[in-house]
């Protein structure tokens, strides 16, 4: 007897954020089934629905002067090069594009009394570019959530963790994962599969990300064979609360709260002296340096991070009172709520893991190195390089998401189905099952995962030099074949999140040795990688790439595609 | 100085068996806790089986982690805890999966 479900399908897409549900919704107007399985509830798990306030498009509302070319041009500046230009190419060229189709599902952004959209300029871009999104993250995950309801051929699995992809020879041709509603297994036959699972931010400690965001999509392509590049580039955020406990982890928007132009409060460190240059706001990885900087040379907050001093702001109450009515209303009400007041309390504030940049490598088509996989949102790379300008990550779900249809329902359209690799199931049945073996000296997974994130804090933070980093590589490789062994769970049931949990741990660890081993082999300074043993930036930038080979991982770098 | 205890009691049920029960937890009551990290604690110290919603905005728009907590539906990740407090939780309003797991339809 088959001890699992199989369903079947045109299109997979694994992943339920912006881009997934962008995705989902293309293959169906192109009449195909379409298979949306999402790790939690659409709109209430993943990344999109943390994103805030918005997505970039050269609408030139402020500066006629702006269009797509200044779009594209900060966008590989900002990224120090890195970024695939024929990818930042198809971004900056279809946004614009996209925001129309959103407000077409009924996304609602802010406009001025003329009907122009409203838009603000966040650091890196030459003309304010960035639009305000009604509810943020959530209110773009939200209308495609209700559109997806006016698309008959999409059957939604929430609460499905897809832990494996099915091959036939080097095609893939399925997956196999867990549903938590009924605590079945399910294989999902596809012509075509889609990853958009986000980023792999949980390999850290200190992020601003959700529980959640733990690579799946780029575990899934590895695993697959897929090209994965660029792991090294974890993107910090500059200010994410570093304490109190109740709050730390949750940003604070300091593109709108330290703009001179807006609420002009000043970064200070511990002696209450700023520290940052005269100028304007610097981009991500420019500021989170300084910031780092401060902290290393003993300025820093009691918990390792800096302040935000409202005291010292150029701006009357009155001003700063409006301002954050109109633009930090959301964030305001959520401090309120656990006792802190943004316009008068000194704020203890640290970089933290915001995105990452890395992943499966796409080619404008979203086509990974495996035929029939498709990539698309975070889980794709590399479209931004070494650093992202903010506005740009919603923006790429859309453009990304969209393509991604396209291109799948295409494949699907002309593949016929093959054979199922019924052998790689009762693997992967295994590998679960393993899990509830009863162990000498069962550990439980959190206590792997914790260890995981410490290390991974400490040796593979924004300061990486070879020996922290040998070392956190020795402890990764140490708890993935002598920890996650004696890892044990209760097996079954419905709702079973430590199971969950439990094949989530060794994901993460896979991709966290992913994570150094391509920083150990980028020897250069750029962006978000900084590496003081070796501060030089190439003038010709390389990838870094990984690919699963038998099954060791073969490391090598690949060139960036230029536009000539 | 040694940290208070909290006495938090649970409303707990499931698709396979609809028959409620409360538990009853003892959490130290840290300073600054909210219901979602003190859920997280019970979880993580007590009693791993225990299941909510723990994937969320952090910011309180999306409403993942709603819960009622003595008797109102708050979201748990700007809630906090009074320490001298004694708390009961029950699933907010929907159809129960498991403890105060719900399911969303349509919002």
């Amino acid at each position: 007897m088959r001890n699992y479900e199989v369903l079947k399908t045109d299109v997979l897409v694994i992943g339920g954020g912006g881009a997934g549900a962008r995705a989902a919704i293309e293959a169906e107007n192109r009449g195909l089934s379409v298979c949306l399985a999402s790790k939690g509830p659409l709109a209430h798990s993943g990344l999109t629905p943390l994103a805030y306030p918005s997505l970039q498009a050269s609408f030139g509302t402020n500066d006629e002067n702006d269009n797509e070319d200044i779009h594209f041009d900060d966008t590989v500046k900002i990224g120090r090069f890195l970024c695939d230009e024929d990818l930042a190419r198809v971004l900056v060229g279809e946004i614009v594009e996209r925001v129309y189709d959103l407000e077409k599902y009924g996304v609602k952004f802010k406009k001025l009394d003329d009907g122009r959209f409203f838009q603000v300029l966040h650091p890196g871009q030459t003309y304010p570019r960035n639009l305000f999104l009604n509810r943020g993250g959530f209110g773009l995950i939200y209308g495609l959530k209700r559109e997806l309801t006016r698309h008959p051929l999409v059957r939604i699995l929430e609460d499905f963790f897809v832990s494996r992809l099915l091959r036939n020879q080097d095609e893939v041709v399925g997956a196999f994962g867990l549903n938590l509603l009924d605590g079945r297994f399910y294989a999902i036959e596809a012509k075509a599969i889609i990853l958009a699972c986000g980023g792999y931010e949980e390999v850290w400690g200190l992020t601003d990300t959700g529980p959640d965001s733990t690579g799946d999509g780029v575990y899934l392509g590895y695993e697959a064979g897929a090209d994965v590049i660029d792991m090294e580039m974890a993107l910090y955020y500059p200010a994410a609360f570093a304490w109190p406990e109740s709050v730390r982890g949750v940003l604070l928007q300091y593109e709108t709260i330290l703009a001179k132009n807006m609420l002009d409060f000043r970064l200070v460190n511990k002696k209450g002296k700023e520290f940052l240059p005269d100028g304007p706001l610097p981009v991500r990885d420019i500021l989170m340096r300084l910031m780092f900087n401060e902290v290393e040379e003993g300025r820093g907050s009691k918990h390792n991070g800096v302040y935000i001093d409202p005291s010292l702001s150029s701006k009357s109450p009155e001003e700063i009172e409006e301002m954050v009515g109109s633009l930090l209303k959301v964030s305001d009400k959520n401090l309120k709520s656990m006792g802190i007041d943004m316009r008068n309390d000194r704020l203890e504030i640290s970089p933290c893991v915001h995105y990452t940049l890395g992943g499966v490598h796409i080619n404008t088509k979203t086509e990974s190195t495996v035929p029939g996989l498709f990539a698309a949102g975070e889980n794709a790379s590399n479209i931004h390089g070494a650093n992202r300008i903010s506005g740009n990550a919603l923006a790429e779900t859309q453009v990304f998401g969209r393509r991604a249809g396209v291109y799948a329902s295409a494949y699907a359209k002309n593949r016929k189905s093959g054979s199922f690799p019924t052998g790689d199931i009762e693997d992967e049945l295994q590998r679960w099952n393993a899990f509830g073996a009863k162990k000498k000296a069962g550990i439980r997974p959190i206590v792997v995962r914790k260890e995981m994130k410490q290390v991974m804090d400490q040796h593979m933070g924004p300061n990486r030099n070879e020996k922290g980093m040998t070392k956190a590589l020795h402890t990764i490789q140490d708890l993935k074949h002598n920890a996650l062994p004696d890892v044990q769970v209760t097996k079954g049931g419905i709702f079973n999140t430590e199971w969950r949990t439990a094949m989530e741990v060794a994901m993460t660890l896979d991709l966290a040795e992913l994570t150094i081993h391509s920083a150990l082999f980028r020897k250069e300074t750029r962006g978000h990688h900084f590496r003081p043993e070796f501060p030089e930036t190439f003038d010709n930038p390389q990838h870094t790439l990984v690919r699963r080979k038998d099954q060791e991982i073969e490391i090598s770098s690949k060139p960036v595609r230029k536009l000539t | 100085m040694e940290d208070k205890l909290l006495k938090v009691k649970i409303v707990r049920s499931s698709i396979e068996n609809k028959e409620k029960r409360i538990d009853t937890f003892e959490v130290p009551a840290a300073k600054s806790m909210t219901v979602l990290s003190m859920l997280r604690y019970i979880n993580e110290h007590i009693d791993p089986t225990l299941a909510f919603r723990d994937y969320r905005c952090g910011r309180g728009v999306c409403n993942t982690c709603r819960v009622r907590v003595n008797g109102k539906v708050r979201r748990t990740c700007e809630t906090p805890i009074k320490p001298s407090e004694e708390i009961l939780l029950e699933p907010a309003p929907g159809p129960i999966i498991k403890d105060l797991v719900i399911e969303f339809k349509g919002s």
